[in-house]
């Protein structure tokens, strides 16, 4: 009977939304079609543009210098130059989940074993992959800037290594302290950079540093800085959720 | 007036507060504190609203966050509120001090947020924090049932908020508010229902508010207060500002919501009248007073509105904090089993009493300032059906105020009083703090509803709409 | 157009799942196709026709292409970041719940209603 009444409201649903998205007839205001779409109607002109606070010509790939914001991947100059207040909340989301996890499965914890005793090439070889793993880690996050990617896949990748640590071998816990401190360390620097731009800047989290010519490695004034300090609060939380997940209580 | 800072403060504390755990409590204490003070002195020094760009970029590109003397009340309702609450729950903290000093940050941002996607990022601050928060009675089934549905409402508000960025192209509050202009189109009426009803399931409007029950039935003083306090007045001073400053709602959808608010309010309130236990009626009586605010707003009453959500919060903090904590000492908080109570404790019986007669509405006490604004707002706008429901719930509220009164204050065999004298003899010491701090504000009930109102009336007279055409930068 | 069509079909079918599953993980699950959903139909409202990835390259090196719209993928970025953040939570209070109760059956749960 539940699962009747469930389809039916979950059709009815579907009909009010299939109804006033494609088919109305109201021609005042219409939603655009799937591709149709005129960034000039869009906030998001001024955004490739670079030309927020006053118009500076049409922007190239190892030419232009100076600008408002210095990155070639524009979304990651929406991420953390136009728009980072959200990015400073995202950042936030992850802490409190992470810190809400370790609080709800607290107290002193040792390590669960795997359900197969792992071999010596499982081990060995784990090692090895997680090497690499790091340093491609670390090169996306510092390239967030330049190619697609950024501090939350970096730190993602970094965290998926840890697992791989994790998984091959069972004894290997990773320490605590220093991730929390990392992850402490990273997020009270990002808050410092913001107040700093107070002071320098005139506004929370301006941009104060100079921004160089787009598509170098060192352009974009804060915003290299300010991805790898995500990529490694993101890294170092992540792994700190797994380990809460890996772990059971002391009896 | 920097109000970046009153976010940014508090959430630097938390991550601080994370690498040296055992300062938490000083940074939370601390953090409250300069929130308190800041928000007051902007207060006092209050002239024009003004518009703070976050990162010195130009207001629909940047996100900006909007000052007028709307949210300036708010927050500062919301501060006093935290700080109080924080003050006299100070034991139950524990470990969770790092949870607080985020989720005030949250409030903070939903209250001065000027930019549509940013108000969902705080929003999901605050409730994820707040799903931490209630598992503190290691309740869980509530906490999850709170947690699917917080979030499937997060997400339906966050498809309403994408077809309104296909439609016109802004995300700014500003910015749209002058696009839509006065006329109302039907293509909003879909995104329009979805972000109400994400909204409505934290200002806990009727048909979604299952989670409350379970959630705060058995709460401690500080995780209900939280809830029943300080969330309602973020939700519900944000709800205000979207009603009124910034979508125009077609005729359908203003009869629609008025119908699920006043359900809110008498089916609440029928429910509060029909329970034995202190706080289940408490919580009740909160869903109710959510939807009389939200009947103010849509009829365009906004200083009346946010008067009764003001004395609704600040009478919930004490009288819940004071039935928590006779809960946690005598192990029921069932009013017939706790009689006679207030007659060895006056000091936070008087408290009690003084909050319990204002969130009625007698004169001489701030609710009575409160609803009288409210009706003769609502009778100048012709309107007759809606003064005459606030009255008759306002009856049902005085009766079963009056019953719980009554009961704790006359002894009645003395089985009763002999179970609890020796359970609280050693325990005295620790009510001083609550029964002084309640009678301050039994004390500051009462004069707010002596002294005239004319001196915050300047708060409501601009707001943000009125600096429209000269801080937006041409598209 | 066809994208959106199953955009918002799997956001129903996460609705559904909400509503009919009783079982916990279940509902997890669910709220993830119903935010994956979500997500999918978010970045679908950027596209514009025969434009090139926002990034300035050797290839792509000025402004004055046609390129698609950053915004909707900035949005999806905090999206799916905190959709991480609820499910962590979530799958940990199972977990607590298994404990406490042995089950995962919300309806077997009994205890306080």
């Amino acid at each position: 009977m539940k699962q009747v009444i469930s389809i039916i409201l979950v059709l009815l649903i579907g009909v009010l939304i299939f109804g006033a998205l494609y088919f109305s007839s109201d021609e005042s205001l219409k939603f655009n079609e799937y591709g149709k779409v005129n960034l000039a109607d869009r906030v998001s002109e001024k955004y490739i543009d670079k030309s927020v606070n006053g118009g500076s010509g049409v922007v190239e790939y190892q030419k232009s210098e100076g600008l408002e914001s210095g990155s070639a991947n524009y979304v990651t100059s929406i991420i953390v130059n136009y728009r980072s207040f959200d990015t400073l909340g995202e950042v936030t989301v992850l802490f409190i989940s992470a810190f809400g996890v370790a609080l709800l499965l607290g107290g002193k914890r040792k390590r669960q074993k795997n359900m197969f005793e792992p071999n010596f090439i499982l081990k060995h070889g784990a090692r090895l992959v997680f090497g690499l793993m790091v340093i491609f880690g670390v090169y996306m996050f510092s390239h967030g800037h330049l190619t697609p990617g950024g501090g939350f896949p970096g730190g993602s990748i970094i965290a998926a290594s840890i697992l791989l640590l994790y998984m091959a071998d069972n004894e290997f816990r990773a320490k605590m302290k220093s991730l929390k401190a990392t992850e402490g360390i990273a997020g009270s620097l990002y808050v410092i950079i913001g107040l700093l731009a107070v002071v320098l800047g005139g506004y929370f989290l301006a941009n104060f540093l100079p921004t160089g010519i787009v598509g170098d490695l060192l352009s974009g004034g804060v915003i290299p800085i300010v991805y790898i300090l995500i990529g490694l609060k993101v890294g170092s939380e992540l792994s700190g959720i797994i380990d809460s997940f890996v772990t059971k209580e002391v009896e | 007036m920097n109000p970046a800072l009153l976010i940014a403060v508090p959430l630097l504390a938390a991550f601080i507060a994370v690498m040296v755990m055992k300062i938490d409590k000083v940074l939370l204490s601390l953090a409250v504190l300069f929130n308190l003070v800041y928000t007051v002195y902007n207060a006092i020094i209050y002239t024009n609203p003004i518009i703070y760009t976050i990162g010195n970029f130009k207001p629909p590109f940047g996100i900006s966050l909007v000052v007028d003397g709307y949210s300036l009340v708010g927050v500062i309702l919301l501060n006093v509120v935290f700080a109080l609450m924080v003050f006299l729950s100070f034991k139950l903290i524990g470990k969770y001090a790092v949870v607080l000093l985020v989720s005030l940050a949250a409030l903070n941002g939903i209250i001065l947020t000027g930019d549509l996607f940013n108000l969902f990022v705080f929003m999901e601050i605050g409730a994820i924090a707040a799903y931490i928060m209630t598992s503190m009675d290691k309740g869980y089934k509530h906490t999850f049932n709170y947690l699917v549905l917080g979030t499937l409402a997060s997400g339906l508000y966050l498809f309403g908020i994408v077809i309104i960025y296909n439609l016109f192209g802004t995300l700014n509050i500003i910015d749209l508010s002058e696009s839509i202009g006065n006329t109302v189109y039907a293509a909003m009426a879909l995104p329009l229902i979805f972000i109400f009803v994400g909204l409505s399931v934290e200002a806990k409007l009727l048909p979604f508010s299952g989670w409350v029950k379970g959630v705060l039935k058995k709460a401690n003083g500080l995780v209900g207060t939280l809830i029943i306090s300080a969330y309602a007045t973020a939700m519900l001073v944000m709800f205000g500002r979207l009603i009124n400053s910034i979508f125009i709602l077609s005729d359908g959808l203003k009869i629609g919501l008025t119908i699920i608010a006043v359900l809110t309010l008498t089916l609440a309130e029928a429910a509060a009248f029909s329970k034995k236990n202190l706080r289940e009626i408490l919580l009740f009586s909160s869903i109710a007073q959510s939807g009389l605010v939200v009947v103010l707003f849509l009829n365009g009453l906004i200083l009346p509105a946010v008067l009764v959500l003001a004395n609704n919060v600040i009478s919930k903090v004490v009288l819940f904090t004071v039935s928590a904590k006779m809960a946690e000492n005598t192990g029921s908080d069932n009013i017939y089993d706790l009689k006679g109570i207030f007659a060895s404790y006056r000091c936070f019986g008087i408290g009690f009493t003084v909050a319990a007669m204002s969130m009625v509405g007698l004169p001489f006490f701030f609710g009575f300032v409160a609803k009288a604004n409210a009706l003769i707002g609502l009778l100048q706008g012709g309107n007759i059906w809606l003064p005459i429901v606030i009255l008759l719930v306002s009856v049902v509220e005085g009766v079963y105020f009056m019953r719980i009164l009554t009961n704790l204050w006359n002894p009645g065999e003395e089985g009763e009083l002999a179970k609890l004298k020796d359970v609280n003899d050693f325990k005295m010491k620790k009510f001083v703090k609550l029964g002084i701090v309640s009678l301050i504000i039994g004390l500051i009930i009462i004069a707010a509803g002596i002294l005239p109102l004319q001196n915050i009336q300047k708060y409501f007279d601009a707001d943000f709409l009125s600096i429209l055409s000269n801080s937006i930068g041409g598209a | 157009m066809m994208i959106q069509y199953i955009a918002i079909l799997l956001m129903l079918v996460g609705i559904y799942g909400l509503l009919s599953q009783r079982n916990v993980i279940k509902m997890i699950v669910s709220l993830n196709i119903f935010e994956i959903g979500l997500n999918v139909f978010i970045i679908s409202i950027g596209y514009v026709k025969d434009g090139v990835a926002p990034i300035l390259t050797s290839v792509n090196n000025s402004s004055s292409l046609m390129f698609v719209d950053p915004l909707p993928h900035a949005l999806v970025l905090t999206a799916i970041v905190i959709g991480v953040g609820v499910t962590a939570l979530a799958l940990a209070l199972a977990r607590k719940m298994h404990k406490k109760y042995g089950t995962y059956e919300l309806d077997e749960m009994g205890g306080e209603a």
